[in-house]
């Protein structure tokens, strides 16, 4: 029996370190926070083959950005704008690293601009998101959430969001008929997008900007990296080249109308721009 | 070929979660997630559905004899099974929990083979209300059941509330009894919990009680299976009864078996009370059979969802559908109708190896075990809980604040040793989905959360 077990388990484990056996040249580990499956995890696990290090996953920013200040490895830091919002208005710098000789951002940032999807053929058009009083399921994060709310209330006010943990539970209250369309940032294929923040792509949605004036009407998730111990012009490009060119990151999140752009040069401008969009968030 | 090697690697995982705690499936997919990632999306989910199966029937071995519950799942196995093998009875426990967790394997496909046409009815019912009055049931079912008095029953479930709320939470952004120390943003971690209110007491009030031990071996031969399957008979009710609860209740999103597990657990313990035959701390056979068979109904009802609506209902499952989507397939019904048939063949045999070999398992320990004195067991498992804190806390680069967390809540768990802590333990799982589901009610009432 003993024997049998153990044959059980060395055939896992053998199984497994093949399949992890390939090296990197560099050994740049990956800080992030979130679930297994979500955003950050599927952005690090795209990441890592190219980087070499560890993928370093916390519960939340604080731990993140707590371990990522202590770290003495060439690191690589995510973090979003939900969090991020919610921190720096709170004037708390534990999620941000605007603080002088705090860590480096790498200037790069995802962009997924935000749509409302339901499913196909169920009459939860267009025209019954304007016009009727509709459920619509949106990630249960403070600040998505209450920009989903403001935006919703400006093209309808008869429109409820309701706050869900994850996209899963999302598809599952749409699927159970409980909620009518969904809020999300990568809508499964299987769904139709009925109002996108940004037609690039998905010219045959309506656009937010058509239905309200709202300071929220190009909504978008968006995240950024910082680095630990890397030079982050050389950390900069390297992210951009693997992204660009990944198959799955094409699949996951450039088909969803995902961008990773470069466009912040320092911790000022990086702590302007955040901080206007954190501002539509709540002022709008 | 490679199909047969990821169903062999699958009951290893499997063997492995199930026995170790805090490793459940969800942490395996994590390790394997490189290697699954290789895999054909079919294997991908046979892996995932053969590993929980085992796991089920390794977790209530591991808890009925050394008292260490793999998952949450196994903590009513602990609580009766144990008590059956302190007196002697653990081979009985083994077997007729991993004989009725077959019985509700077998009885979950065959209601899913009649109820496939119409299986959106399940899901469709668990909306928000429903889940909230389901959880404020099984709340009322651990409240009600447990031996404490009732008062106190509220205390420990106020307890376990109040440790689950500490923390930050993401839904408002605010933060609750934090200090400002970036760990406890994270929350008090499940695990030093479970070792802390509930391995630990149970270690200390068996410490000190003699274990009459049973030389004689499971014999694993077809009589001696028949035999059971035919005593099994005398439980007719309890076995109908609990597979259904576990199969209905592995629809309720984020909750599925583990639900399933409690309410029937719970509902068993009330019915044997009413009986006068429930005595505390003497280990109950309706009790044990009633968590184990609705724990296995509801390992296979949970997958459904997924399997005929491409609907994840769980963690676990949104993982695996993160791996499939990845490679730009949509995991639809339609994508996952073809599998249905082999996954349920995969099932069927992880069932019957777990069957047989939770037996084999339990011989291999009873032939140990006769030869010492089971204090040093105890001292050994006791090693053990304090490893599998502390590299449960270094996979979270937080080894210490683990340690730390629980050096803080053994007191709790000294002191109260001879309260029954499932009040507290069930209210700290059960808060965020109590939680949530209201605010969601609230917001789609009232527009406001």
């Amino acid at each position: 029996m003993i024997k049998f077990l153990s044959t059980l388990l060395v055939s896992f484990v053998l199984l497994t370190s093949f399949a992890t056996a390939e090296e990197a040249e560099r050994n740049w580990d990956i800080i992030g926070y979130g679930g297994p499956g979500g955003l950050f995890d599927i952005t690090a696990r795209i990441l890592q083959p190219s980087l070499g290090g560890k993928i370093k996953m916390f519960k939340t920013c604080v731990e993140s950005a707590n371990y990522a200040r202590k770290t003495n490895k060439p690191s690589l830091i995510l973090m979003d704008l939900d969090e991020h919002t919610r921190f720096l208005l709170k004037g708390d710098d534990q999620c941000t690293f605007f603080k002088k000789g705090d860590l480096p951002f790498v200037n790069i940032v995802g962009e997924g601009f935000l749509n409302i999807y339901t499913t196909k053929d169920s009459g939860n058009d267009m025209e019954r998101f304007v016009n009727e009083s509709v459920l619509v399921g949106v990630y249960e994060g403070f600040i998505m959430f209450q920009g989903a709310k403001t935006l919703f209330e400006s093209i309808n006010p008869k429109i409820k969001a309701v706050p869900y943990r994850n996209g899963g539970a999302i598809i599952a209250a749409l699927e159970a008929g409980e909620i009518q369309y969904g809020w999300t940032s990568r809508p499964k294929s299987k769904y139709e997008v009925i109002m996108t923040a940004d037609p690039e792509g998905r010219e045959e949605a309506a656009i937010a900007k058509d239905y309200t004036d709202s300071g929220l009407n190009q909504s978008a998730y968006i995240f950024y990296v910082a680095g630990a111990n890397i030079d982050p012009d050389e950390a900069s490009k390297v992210i951009q080249k693997v992204l660009e060119s990944d198959e799955a990151y094409a699949k996951m999140f450039r088909s969803a109308g995902y961008s990773i752009t470069n466009g912040l040069k320092n911790r000022l401008d990086q702590r302007t721009i955040l901080e206007e969009l954190s501002k539509a968030y709540l002022v709008d | 070929m490679d199909t047969v090697l990821v169903f062999i690697a699958a009951l290893a995982a499997g063997t492995v979660t199930g026995l170790v705690p805090g490793l459940g499936i969800f942490a395996a997919l994590v390790i394997a997630y490189v290697w699954l990632m290789t895999l054909d999306p079919f294997q991908v989910v046979m892996f995932y559905l053969v590993a929980m199966s085992v796991s089920q029937y390794f977790g209530s071995v591991a808890s009925t004899v050394f008292a260490i519950p793999g998952e949450v799942s196994s903590i009513p196995a602990l609580k009766e099974g144990h008590a059956l093998f302190k007196r002697g009875l653990g081979n009985k426990a083994i077997m007729y929990a991993a004989t009725g967790s077959f019985i509700a394997s077998i009885c979950a496909v065959l209601i899913s083979l009649i109820a496939f046409s119409n299986i959106d009815f399940f899901y469709k019912l668990f909306d928000s209300h429903v889940q909230a009055v389901i959880l404020v049931g099984t709340s009322t079912l651990i409240i009600l059941g447990s031996r404490n008095k009732l008062y106190i029953n509220l205390l420990l479930f106020g307890l376990g509330f109040f440790l689950s709320y500490i923390g930050y939470h993401t839904h408002s952004g605010e933060t609750f009894a934090t200090f400002g120390i970036p760990q406890l943003y994270g929350g008090i971690p499940l695990i030093p919990v479970v070792i802390a209110l509930i391995v630990v007491p149970e270690i200390l009030s068996s410490y000190r009680q003699s274990i009459k031990k049973n030389k004689k071996d499971i014999i694993l031969s077809f009589d001696s299976y028949k035999k059971t399957f035919w005593e099994l008979r005398n439980y007719k009710g309890t076995l109908t009864r609990s597979t259904i609860i576990g199969y209905i209740a592995g629809f309720i999103p984020g909750m599925t078996f583990v639900a399933g597990t409690s309410i029937a657990y719970y509902v068993e313990k009330i019915i044997q009370r009413r009986k006068n035959q429930y005595i505390d701390n003497q280990g109950n056979i309706p009790c044990l059979i009633a968590a184990e068979t609705a724990n296995n109904a509801g390992v296979y009802s949970q997958m459904l969802p997924l399997l005929l609506a491409g609907i994840p209902i769980t963690a676990s499952e949104a993982l695996v559908y993160e791996m499939i989507e990845s490679r730009g397939i949509d995991p639809s019904n339609s994508f996952f109708a073809p599998m249905i048939g082999l996954l349920t063949v995969a099932f069927i045999l992880s069932s019957i190896w777990g069957l047989f070999t939770a037996g084999k398992y339990a011989n291999l320990i009873n032939s140990i075990i006769t030869k010492i004195d089971f204090k040093y067991v105890y001292i050994g498992v006791a090693a053990i809980m304090l490893g599998v804190n502390f590299i449960a806390g270094s996979g979270m680069y937080a080894e210490w604040y683990y340690m730390l967390v629980l050096l803080c809540l053994l007191p709790i768990g000294v002191i109260l040793r001879k309260c029954d802590m499932m009040p507290c333990l069930f209210a700290f799982v059960l808060s965020y989905p109590i939680e949530s589901s209201f605010r969601r009610i609230i917001a789609i009432h009232f527009g406001v959360v």
